[in-house]
């Protein structure tokens, strides 16, 4: 019996529960110029910045929005549904050559099935002090603006 | 080439700062409408420091046939229907025209002598010489001479799926009754289609405006976006140009980009475009705003948003950063270009539009195709994605440019 794919909101919850989160700062859809990061942990400390776009199918859109996340995280994933898993795993060279990892999302768990490769970013510094000060300011105003935080 | 701007209120200081860097305004009629005063004022102005600059006035007439949400009508939709009269104001703003509503060749006249009048006496409104004066100051002028320069005057025009179309016909006939209110050479219409491939032959529509003493139109494909068609709609944009031309229609593309500024080659005479934006339109569009900061990137002849050029600067290197100052200056400072700055991106377009239509002027085809096909090769470099998003479309356009 095939199970019914859920609604991409859906698959928040395996993939947050998925990390080990203390220290980090959870932030859904942090802006990114135009673009929305769909589950952004940002380290209190220095540690690296993890970046996951959620999708799913759509395997090729999750990888591009997921190669220009890596240019504020550290480590970037696609999470898709495991029903997408396999025919993104055939594409996995293509992951692989732009350091992304994939993480395949169950109905209530979430694991790592390709790990994201460090890609290092002369720019990104700065981004994620661009991103620091944002989240720092919508604390400091009491509300959130494009930034959702949700508590680790 | 010609290169018309289109114009907008908030950015007035951009056009003085660029002056030399277009050659023509269009101004939309629901910009002159609500904002007449410092339109005329502005555009007077500015004409003055410039005599040889064209300028238009765009009914913009299409809005009023499509469906968008008329429970939000606002002021300058009623502003833009009080230019035309009936049928606009008593139907089109609480549902979408129809051809019916010109099957009475009164309301089509009517509207059309209202549209063309209002062209005509906008470029010698009579404003307070106090307004005025803030323009002349603006501008740097000693004095504010009336507009001499060519206006380029627009009857109404409506989009059309095909030649069958009763759209057709309609704006057909407005641009007929245009002629019996200005001579025909004055006019420039606008041919406002749905797609290309619903135009199976441009020698119809180049013969009916032939017939008519018409010498120049503004072509316009609905939402046309140069960087997503096909090559058989890339084709039928050469054909339709080559046709319009060897019948002595000159025809400038009313939105358009760097595929545009190739169809020099072909005989386009000019396009325009916004300050940052305006390279394809939906006439449908019915509500204004600024756009959000998006950066040109000259080798890709392409706008993306900051977080997407930012890859292509970085894997990309010197090949897609090296011709320009604002890209060069941001990868040397390692400073992430969604720090670049509105008013810094659009000084930016102006001055890579700018060389993209020197670059077309002062080479060979042979050479623009190697140039788009070299810019392929870089960016399978960069990697597979990158080629598939941004290389197709350049070479569909060294395809179409071949042929």
């Amino acid at each position: 019996m095939s199970v019914q794919p859920p609604k991409e909101s859906e698959l928040l919850a395996p993939v947050v529960a998925m990390f080990d989160l203390s220290g980090y700062v959870t932030v859904l859809e942090a802006k990114l110029s135009r673009k929305r990061i769909d589950l952004l942990f940002v380290p209190n400390s220095d540690c690296h910045w993890i970046a996951v776009e959620l999708k799913v199918s759509s395997w090729k859109r999750a990888l591009w929005q997921a190669s220009l996340n890596s240019q504020l995280a550290e480590f970037s994933y696609v999470a898709l549904w495991e029903g997408s898993v396999a025919s993104a795993l055939t594409h996995q060279e293509l992951f692989k050559s732009y350091g992304v990892g994939i993480i395949s999302v169950g109905v209530d768990s979430a694991s790592i099935v390709l790990h994201p490769a460090y890609c290092p970013n002369s720019t990104r510094p700065r981004q994620q002090a661009d991103i620091l000060q944002k989240i720092a300011g919508s604390k400091k105003d009491g509300h959130i603006g494009p930034l959702s935080l949700l508590s680790a | 080439m010609d290169h018309y701007l289109c114009y907008q209120h908030n950015v007035q200081k951009f056009f003085i700062r660029h002056l030399e860097k277009f050659t023509g305004i269009i101004v939309p009629f629901s910009i002159a409408s609500s904002f007449q005063s410092g339109t005329f004022g502005f555009l007077r102005a500015l004409l003055a420091k410039d005599k040889s600059k064209k300028f238009a006035l765009d009914p913009r007439s299409a809005l009023f046939q499509h469906k968008w949400n008329r429970a939000n009508v606002r002021e300058p939709h009623r502003k833009l229907a009080a230019i035309f009269g009936n049928p606009f104001l008593s139907s089109g703003l609480d549902r979408p025209l129809t051809p019916d509503d010109f099957l009475n060749s009164e309301n089509l006249s009517l509207s059309t002598n209202r549209c063309i009048q209002y062209q005509r006496k906008f470029r010698v409104l009579d404003e307070p010489e106090r307004k005025l004066e803030k323009y002349r100051k603006l501008l740097g002028l000693d004095t504010m001479p009336e507009i001499v320069n060519p206006q380029r005057l627009i009857p109404p025009y409506f989009q059309f799926a095909s030649l069958g179309d009763a759209w057709f016909d309609v704006s057909m006939r407005c641009i007929e009754h245009a002629t019996t209110l200005v001579p025909a050479d004055e006019l420039t219409p606008v041919v406002h289609f749905s797609s290309w491939k619903g135009i199976e032959d441009w020698a119809v529509i180049s013969d009916r405006l032939t017939a008519m003493g018409i010498k120049s139109v503004f072509v316009y494909p609905n939402n046309f976006k140069e960087h997503e068609a096909a090559e058989s709609e890339l084709q039928k944009y050469a054909e339709c140009v080559a046709v319009l031309s060897k019948n002595q229609i000159s025809a400038d593309a009313l939105h358009g980009g760097y595929f545009a500024i190739l169809l020099e080659k072909k005989g386009l005479r000019g396009f325009g475009n916004g300050v940052g934006y305006g390279e394809w339109r939906n006439s449908a569009y019915h509500k204004g705003g600024t756009p959000e900061v998006r950066i040109y990137i000259p080798k890709l002849h392409r706008f993306l948003d900051p977080a997407s050029a930012q890859p292509i600067i970085t894997r990309g290197g010197e090949y897609f950063a090296a011709e320009s100052d604002l890209l060069t200056g941001y990868a040397l400072a390692d400073k992430p270009l969604t720090q670049v700055q509105p008013q810094e991106a659009l000084d930016h377009f102006m001055w890579c539009r700018q060389q993209e239509i020197n670059f077309v002027a002062s080479n060979t085809v042979k050479s623009l195709i190697a140039d788009l096909h070299e810019t392929v090769e870089v960016l399978k470099k960069v990697g597979p994605l990158e080629e598939e998003t941004y290389g197709r479309p350049l070479s569909r356009w060294a395809a179409t440019l071949s042929g």
